[in-house]
């Protein structure tokens, strides 16, 4: 008889023993329990196999064992969340046994992580929130708000905003719509941005409000050692706004009409926004300029809580004095937000027009999947308005939402330039 | 068979995780099964595992899991009326002691001692459903009873406010708002039980309509487990997923659209006096067209709470693929009677809340021992278990008849077009085998269209006589007693029907011939 090779030798020892050793528990098991006084039944368990297909099984059981073990991870996890809480005392931890004030961390693709801190029913009955994001640090993001809901201390509601902003990476590609990638540079960006907002509510579906701002903008040089600064390459001559401090006054006028079946899932209705806004220079630039942003969503239900949304929109930013418009100013494509397939700012110019469809599809109770499809350009005037040269990027992704919208997105989008992903974390707390 | 009442200490108390069950089962548990290789490899050779609880005539015995009731004998309209219940629920005519409440959930409820001593947990009907639950709960249980299997007993009784006593050691548990522990337990006062009573009868009727079921005798030690035995009841002999009873209880589950099968719905009962277990599935009131808080929908039956393949399809096809449950409109003809619908009904697609394990390895026969007891309910005796319903509006009562025959008429089709329907075979003199095609006898197959294949085989496996006749009874020839034993198989032969043998094992004896045993080939 031939004699087993190593390897094989040893996995017949190890199929053996695994299948002599559950009967030799059962056995020990029976010993340990046996008690003659009490005549406990012999432990006898009827195997629905002959030992040989429990041989034949084995090597897909070792196969399965890893996964098995993974799933096992898995499965403690999300018991620990769902039957164990370990998220609610984890924000329980984090918040005053008051339910009053706490903290919460934050994290996305865009401003990268940061934490919210909240105080609820504190001056004047409002409600206090400070988020401060950190995207690599020297980038930094502080957000301030107090608010008063509906009717707290207005007849709408009211909020006063603080934002310090500190961007050392912008990127700025030019100004048109056929700028090249690789005409790339950085700059810093600082801002200060002071806000008051009254928002009144006239039904369900209206709103309208009106906003004061203070805007404080400096800019410098950029640094991101691996692209040229955009000091180095354009002057304020070549580029408005370039070499001084910007201060802003902004008086802004909105509206908004909503009327959506499920505001966290719709299937039918419009979202609209439309907002006009004077931005007033201050200080010596002249760089006064309107701003008219508008944008309408319209949600249809193909079948079966399969929808597609188009969503237009057009954003102007127009001169009122003879200095033009500061370049960090403009209207842009690309982000998060608009043509995702092309980093932040990758398109200036004084006016954009923009147009998105999307179609979502559930997958699951709280889990839908969505592919998009946008296009977009910058242009210098409304007369200039072409179908050359618009930009479009599409791409698709993951959506886990409940009744208030989504709690956390994952999409990737593809553009002409890149693939990019993105994600965003609401916590949902 | 084994006997399982043997005396077994008491086991340790089970309380197992939904959460974990859901995952387990969807996931690990499919992923375990693709790698089982010989398993593979006999499904794909149409040899699965079978059950293991079987005697030779493919039977399971009386256990403390299963007693044969209707499938093998029909029952009165009385007894199918009566079900599990021996105190015919709660004692109305004196007062109800609370000593437990409950206001967490949807539904409050609260635990009573009727003046006979008895123990009921009293559950009020959703809002805006009146009659749904309890009534569902009535008549699910009694058929699930009389298929076979243990339940408590439940009924539909009235409450009267006037008659409640709230016991001084009475407890009640509350949400708290708090998420880190949602649930509170506390001394019930009086102000809790008038605030739990406001709830479930916001309009202060002097007699509301309740569900009862009455707590079982013995000490409770859990769930059953669905997966393997319970390690610590030594009378636990088989895996549960091999266990013909458990096999089969999809067709009745299926029947009865009792999708809510979960570990939590299943609870063992340890008799401390007899010391051993008795397995009970617990829990009916969302089945039929009933979600138990709410009606059902037209996703119940047809896919598990977290069905992967469903999502995954979706997924690849990007929603283009709509499944039949997403169509259906959700029409509530009968709100006491929730949502009833058989269109979408395939009697081998319907899903439990998720994957159980005894279900996955269904096999023919086991679908065959299943349909046999679905189909033996008349429309008599359907008509006789929904009274027990109470539901004041006959044609709701009526809508549910017809759901149920309706049903149990699709799963009799389908799954008899699909196995040897030949069953209860005797000898009726010594020398006639008699047997019953169950797809005629119950009218799922014309008797004028079937011929028998009968073959007579000697133990060798040589032919003896071999024939196709019309009649349902085989005369057996004398000169084959000097065989130890021969086989006849037998096979319905009918037009777009076909069925594997089934051997009859007939012994010869001094004074004729005795069935020995009986093995589907399915």
């Amino acid at each position: 008889m031939k004699r087993l090779s190593g390897w094989n030798a040893r996995l017949m020892w190890l199929s053996l023993v695994l299948t002599v050793w559950p009967s030799t528990l059962s056995l020990a098991h029976e010993s340990t329990k046996s008690d003659s006084s009490r005549a406990v039944p012999r432990r006898r368990i009827i195997a629905h196999r002959s030992t040989g297909e429990e041989v034949a099984a084995f090597p897909g059981m070792l196969v399965y064992l890893p996964i098995h073990g993974a799933f096992l991870a898995l499965e403690y996890g999300v018991s620990a969340i769902w039957e164990d809480r370990i998220f609610d005392r984890y924000k329980a931890w984090l918040t005053t046994t008051d339910g009053r004030a706490g903290v919460r961390p934050l994290a996305n693709s865009t401003s990268g992580a940061g934490i919210r801190f909240f105080h609820r029913d504190m001056m004047l009955k409002g409600d206090a929130r400070l988020l401060a994001r950190w995207g690599g640090w020297p980038r930094q993001d502080y957000l301030f708000t107090l608010s008063w809901p509906d009717g707290r201390l207005v007849p709408g509601s009211l909020t006063f905003a603080g934002q310090y902003r500190n961007r050392p990476k912008e990127l700025f590609y030019g100004i048109g719509p056929n700028v090249l990638k690789s005409s790339a540079n950085d700059f810093l960006q600082e801002d200060i941005l002071v806000q008051f907002i009254y928002r009144q509510r006239s039904s369900r579906v209206v709103a309208v409000g009106v906003d004061a701002n203070y805007h404080s903008v400096d800019i410098r040089s950029g640094q991101n050692p691996a692209l040229p600064n955009t000091d180095s390459l354009f002057t304020e001559k070549t580029l408005t706004g370039l070499a001084n401090r910007g201060d802003f006054a902004e008086g802004a006028v909105f509206l908004r009409v909503q009327f959506l079946d499920h505001p966290g899932y719709p299937t039918r209705g419009n979202l609209s926004f439309f907002r006009l806004g004077y931005n007033r220079s201050v200080d010596d630039d002249a760089f006064s300029n309107l701003r008219l942003t508008a944008i309408s969503e319209q949600f249809l239900e193909l079948f079966y809580d399969r929808v597609v949304s188009l969503r237009l929109g057009t954003d102007w930013t127009v001169p009122v004095g003879d200095s033009g418009v500061p370049f960090y100013g403009l209207a842009s494509i690309g982000g998060e937000e608009l043509l995702r397939g092309f980093p932040r700012g990758r398109f200036r110019d004084r006016g954009v027009v923009f147009a998105t469809a999307t179609y979502k599809f559930p997958i699951w109770r709280v889990l839908n999947g969505f592919i998009f499809y946008e296009t977009g350009r910058p242009f210098h005037h409304p007369r200039d308005f072409s179908f050359r040269d618009w930009k479009d990027s599409l791409g698709g992704g993951l959506r886990v939402w409940d009744q208030n919208g989504p709690v956390f997105e994952v999409l990737v989008a593809r553009s002409s330039e890149q693939l990019r992903l993105i994600f965003n974390f609401n916590t949902g707390f | 068979m084994e006997t399982d009442t043997q005396a077994i200490p008491l086991p340790t108390a089970r309380d197992p995780k939904l959460v974990l069950e859901i995952l387990d089962k969807s996931f690990d548990y499919q992923i375990k099964q693709a790698f089982d290789l010989p398993r593979g490899a006999r499904k794909a050779a149409g040899k699965p595992y079978e059950a293991l609880n079987v005697d030779a005539f493919g039977e399971v015995s009386n256990s403390t899991w299963f007693t044969h009731r209707n499938g093998r004998a029909p029952m009165s309209l009385d007894a199918i009326r009566r079900g599990p219940s021996r105190m015919g629920g709660p004692d109305t005519s004196g007062v109800w002691t609370v000593v437990k409440g409950k206001s967490a959930g949807v539904t409050p409820g609260f635990t009573i001692m009727d003046a006979k001593g008895q123990r009921y947990l009293i559950k009020f009907d959703p809002p805006g459903y009146p009659e749904l639950a309890s009534g569902t709960e009535a008549v699910a249980s009694r058929l699930c009873y009389a298929a076979g299997y243990h339940v408590p007993e439940y009924s539909v009784s009235y409450l009267r406010p006037d008659r409640l006593v709230l016991s001084p050691q009475a407890t009640i548990t509350m949400e708290t708002g708090d998420k880190r522990a949602p649930i509170s337990k506390r001394q019930m006062t009086e102000a809790d039980l008038a605030a739990l009573l406001k709830k479930a009868n916001p309009t202060g009727q002097p007699r509301v309509r309740v569900g009862a079921s009455r707590f079982l005798d013995g000490t409770d030690v859990g769930p059953w487990p669905y997966l393997g035995v319970r390690m610590d009841d030594a009378n636990d002999f088989y895996s549960h997923e091999h266990r013909r009873e458990l096999r089969g209880l999809y067709i009745i589950s299926s029947w009865l659209n009792h999708a809510d099968m979960k570990e939590e719905n299943t609870l063992d009962m340890y008799d401390p006096e007899k010391r051993y277990l008795t397995h009970y599935l617990i829990d009916f009131g969302a089945s039929m067209g009933s979600s138990s808080t709410t009606p059902s929908t037209p996703r119940r039956g047809q896919a598990n709470s977290f069905d992967a393949k469903h999502s995954f399809v979706r997924l690849i096809t990007l929603g283009l693929y709509v499944y039949g449950y997403e169509k259906a409109p959700l029409t509530l003809r009968y709100p006491s009677v929730g949502y009833l619908e058989n269109d979408l009904f395939k009697p081998n697609r319907w899903k439990p809340m998720y994957p159980m394990p005894a279900f996955e390895n269904l096999t023919r026969r086991d679908a065959f021992w299943g349909t046999n007891i679905v189909t033996s309910f008349t429309d008599e005796q359907i008509e006789a278990a929904v009274t027990t319903g109470a539901f004041s509006d006959p044609q709701a009562a009526a809508y549910l008849v017809k759901f149920l025959k309706e049903r149990r008429d699709r799963i009799g089709r389908y799954w008899f077009a699909r196995v040897n329907t030949l069953d209860r075979f005797e000898m009726l003199d010594g020398s006639t085998l008699r047997f019953t095609d169950l797809a005629v006898s119950r009218g799922y197959a014309d008797a004028r269209g079937t011929r028998y294949q009968v073959e007579a085989l000697t133990p060798a496996g040589a032919t003896l006589c071999k024939d196709t006749q019309d009649e349902t009874t085989v005369r057996l020839d004398p000169a084959w007693n000097t065989h130890p034993h021969v086989v006849l198989s037998l096979v319905p032969q009918r037009q777009r029907y076909k069925a594997r043998p089934v051997l009859v094992y007939l012994k010869p004896q001094p004074n004729g011939w005795r069935v020995i045993g009986v093995r589907r080939t399915d």
